[in-house]
């Protein structure tokens, strides 16, 4: 191909690639424009019809009127998803009677066997999870062993979602399939799983005991971090027992979660390890007594004033700034020392206390 | 020249296909996050007993118009624990002053650790109404040292660095928190989109109003950052292979940036060249991590409303990529560093670094080649026709991206500005700012290291 041609062809391809940028241009204008103007439609059309199911709804929630109840039967598609939202809304403030009956209708109305037929079946990951958070907001009991499944859904979140049913539905048994299926995930797994434990109460308990024994880390970390969110005295011998683990994080969640329960039995416990061979563990140590004001600790956090970590020195000087009069009497003592970084810690909280006082 | 012109060809239709390329999978990552947000909402990240602590580091150098009311804004943020640690990198204007008068500070005995080498620090000081309000005071060192002091000062194992001139929105550290409640032990750092402030309403440090800039400058600016985040950072943080997190907004994992030394303090892209370090030392360790890139809008900052100021800044952003890119070149196209040195390197050393030069080059060419008779001028005219409409496509990809998925803008009157700025940009901005980024990287081959100076209006001044 000589140059005149080259160009030529150029100009032919550059003239149909203008054309067939400007015609997508042009349709990503009209796609704008169409879907804002169907957007606002429908937000006509739900704002009127939400107004008649949502009074029908709350007749039968209030006084269990049999035909309130039989017209939102059969209800047209779109309908439906407007009385599913209007349903979900109301469950959010209901307990009791008015609870079942909102599970009731979520039954009639035939869109629980639809969120259960979307939690086994759907493709996409968005509507599993969806079904999942909804089934279990409605006590849908019977759904228990399709959320089971939804455990070990190949996304996080219809995991997440499907914990927060069976926890919101209270099935305890299911506690150690869940650690499992989420324990990769500590923190987002942790956030949602206080919840659940709450949710689930004492009962849980034992089970959670258990795990902090089991051979995942993940998983024992995430079990101590939840019975110590329990502040159970109970516990505190195996978080105690924890204390003498051969890996680090173990005995730094079992501190932490000593920490929480706070209990001067448990505490003292902790009091070795300010002479511990990690810095980490010395500091989550200091930060525990502070936290708690556990003033038999104070000889020992006078001395990691002294200590070579710069962290245990902060925190030290920190729990000791919380312990009140006794506190601020070490941190003077540490005035005096040989050290010049026990003086400067004690010189910066003592500091720090004046100004705050 | 018909090679030349054919190599800028290529060029021309491999750059655009590049950005095309990470536009759609930017809008498949948006859409998933969309809906992720969906199932996660603040309130439980807020009420949760395991989310990490962060310190918000605020270098502040001359910033005594902005300062206050980014402070205010950080006071309003949702997060359950966090410490604000203002910097004041040796102003020569009352910055300290107006903290001080503002927040009520005291001078404390508070003792700085000087783990990273930093500047000395004069004094610590601490707000008597906000106690998690710190000032360090230090002397001038520049901002990759003010950060450094900052972070040797903090007690959190995170740190969010944000630029004195930006304001965070209320649910930022929630929203940005997210890659690291999903896996804490691997992600170290996450980025954020950085929005542009002018023509927002903004009071006491909050953005009230999302609006545009009566002037059109600011607002090229706006579809220009869109297009930035929205489709470039994006897709190159689901691939874990984002080079640079800017330095108006991002969280860091404290301790992996103390073990590769901190910010550099030797250029002027101190953002930029700790990520690519990151990565470097990282992948050197053979350590499993990820940098995250969140397309949430959530830090609002103010542009250069002038042109000599827009010029000033380009030319030092394009410095501090050659920079960055120079200081890590044994990472270029080497397999050791997997992605990053095989595709990351390589796109941002040809495309973002070497661009304007390619771009400013084709037109001198093309002139010449019309004016010696060896090219057709017709030719030339439908290429610039289809180089102009690529541009206001993408541009426009950007806009609607926005507008389906994030939708800040809500007025109509804005979104139809935005459309018309996508296409008017194309006219003389995208031109003028390539030759800004052009001169930037004739300064990084003269080894040029200076700031400039950027004036500012003020955030609350800057409709």
């Amino acid at each position: 191909m000589n140059l005149a041609n080259w160009q030529l062809t150029f100009l032919t391809l550059s003239i149909l690639g203008s054309n067939i940028l400007g015609v997508m241009v042009a349709s990503l204008v009209a796609i704008l424009v169409a879907t804002k103007v169907i957007g606002m439609l429908w937000d006509r059309y739900k704002r009127r019809r939400q107004a008649s199911l949502k009074s029908l709804a709350l007749e039968f929630l209030h006084t269990g009127n049999a035909e309130a109840k039989l017209r939102l039967r059969n209800l047209a598609r779109v309908d439906a998803l407007i009385l599913k939202a209007i349903l979900l809304e109301l469950s959010e403030q209901a307990s009791g009677m008015q609870q079942s009956r909102a599970t009731e209708l979520y039954e009639f109305s035939g869109i629980a066997d639809k969120e259960i037929r979307t939690l086994r079946r759907s493709w996409f990951w968005w509507s599993r999870a969806a079904s999942a958070h909804n089934l279990g907001q409605m006590h849908i009991q019977r759904a228990k062993n399709d959320l089971i499944e939804a455990l070990g859904d190949r996304s996080i979140e219809v995991r997440l979602e499907a914990t927060w049913a069976i926890g919101h539905m209270g099935f305890v048994d299911t506690l150690p399939l869940i650690m499992e299926s989420m324990s990769h995930f500590f923190k987002i797994a942790a956030l949602r799983m206080d919840a659940f434990i709450f949710e689930m109460g004492p009962p849980a308990l034992p089970l959670l005991l258990d795990l902090c024994k089991h051979p995942e880390q993940e998983i024992q970390l995430l079990a101590i971090h939840l019975v110590g969110e329990f502040k159970d005295l109970g516990t505190l011998g195996v978080l105690l027992s924890l204390l003498d683990s051969q890996n680090l994080e173990i005995r730094i969640a079992a501190c932490k979660a000593i920490g929480s329960i706070g209990d001067p039995s448990g505490l003292s416990g902790i009091i070795p390890y300010l002479k511990d061979s990690a810095w980490q563990m010395r500091a989550q140590a200091a930060k525990q007594f502070g936290r708690n004001r556990f003033t038999p600790a104070i000889p020992g956090l006078l001395k990691c004033l002294e200590d070579r970590a710069w962290w245990v020195r902060l925190n030290a000087g920190e729990a000791l700034s919380q312990m009140g009069n006794g506190g601020r009497v070490a941190l003077k003592k540490a005035l005096k020392s040989e050290d010049r970084f026990a003086r400067d810690m004690a010189t910066q909280w003592l500091a720090e206390l004046e100004a705050t006082s | 020249m018909a090679y030349l012109q054919m190599g800028i060809l290529i060029y021309f239709f491999m750059v655009n296909g590049l950005y095309l390329l990470l536009f759609l999978f930017s809008c498949a990552i948006i859409i998933n996050y969309r809906l992720v947000s969906r199932f996660r909402g603040p309130s439980e990240i807020l009420k949760a007993r395991v989310t990490p602590p962060i310190s918000i580091l605020v270098p502040a150098y001359n910033e005594e118009k902005n300062i206050v009311s980014s402070v205010r804004a950080l006071l309003e943020l949702n997060y359950p624990q966090y410490e604000v640690i203002v910097i004041n990198d040796g102003s020569k204007d009352n910055t300290l002053d107006v903290l001080e008068k503002a927040f009520s500070l005291r001078r404390t005995a508070h003792v700085y650790h000087r783990e990273l080498p930093t500047a000395t620090v004069k004094g610590v000081y601490r707000s008597k109404v906000y106690p998690n309000i710190w000032v360090l005071d230090k002397e001038n060192g520049g901002k990759a040292d003010a950060l450094n002091a900052g972070m040797n000062f903090s007690q959190y194992p995170l740190y969010c660095a944000i630029d004195a001139d930006s304001v965070l929105e209320k649910d930022a550290l929630v929203r940005v928190i997210r890659p690291y409640m999903d896996r804490f032990q691997e992600v170290v750092a996450v980025g954020g989109i950085v929005r542009v402030a002018n023509g927002c309403s903004i009071s006491h440090g909050v953005v009230e109003e999302v609006g545009l800039a009566k002037k059109w400058l600011p607002n090229f600016q706006v579809v220009e950052y869109l297009r930035a985040f929205l489709s470039g950072r994006v897709a190159w943080g689901a691939w874990n292979g984002l080079l640079v997190i800017s330095g108006a907004f991002g969280v860091f994992k404290k301790q992996p940036v103390m073990d590769i030394g901190g910010y550099s303090t030797e250029t002027v892209g101190e953002d930029m060249e700790l990520v690519v370090r990151l990565h470097r030392s990282l992948r050197e360790q053979k350590r499993s991590y990820r940098i995250h890139f969140i397309p949430d809008p959530v830090c609002w900052t103010e542009v250069p409303h002038q042109w000599r100021t827009l010029a000033r800044q380009r030319n030092r952003w394009q410095r501090g990529l050659g920079q960055a890119l120079y200081r890590n070149l044994s990472m270029f196209a080497n397999p050791k560093y997997g992605s990053i040195g095989m595709v990351a390197m390589p796109y941002f050393f040809l495309v973002e670094l070497l661009s304007p030069a390619v771009e400013l080059f084709g037109y001198t060419l093309f002139g010449i080649a019309i004016y010696m008779g060896v090219v057709y001028w017709e030719a030339v005219a439908t290429f610039l026709i289809l180089a102009v409409w690529m541009g206001i496509f993408l541009s426009l990809l950007s806009v609607l991206l926005e507008e389906f998925t994030l939708h800040r803008y809500p007025r109509v009157r804005n979104l139809l500005k935005l459309l018309f700025c996508a296409v008017l940009e194309n006219f003389g901005y995208r031109q003028m700012t390539a030759f800004f980024r052009l001169r930037g990287l004739y300064d990084f081959a003269r080894k040029e290291n200076a700031w400039g100076f950027i004036e500012r209006k003020g955030l609350e001044a800057t409709h």
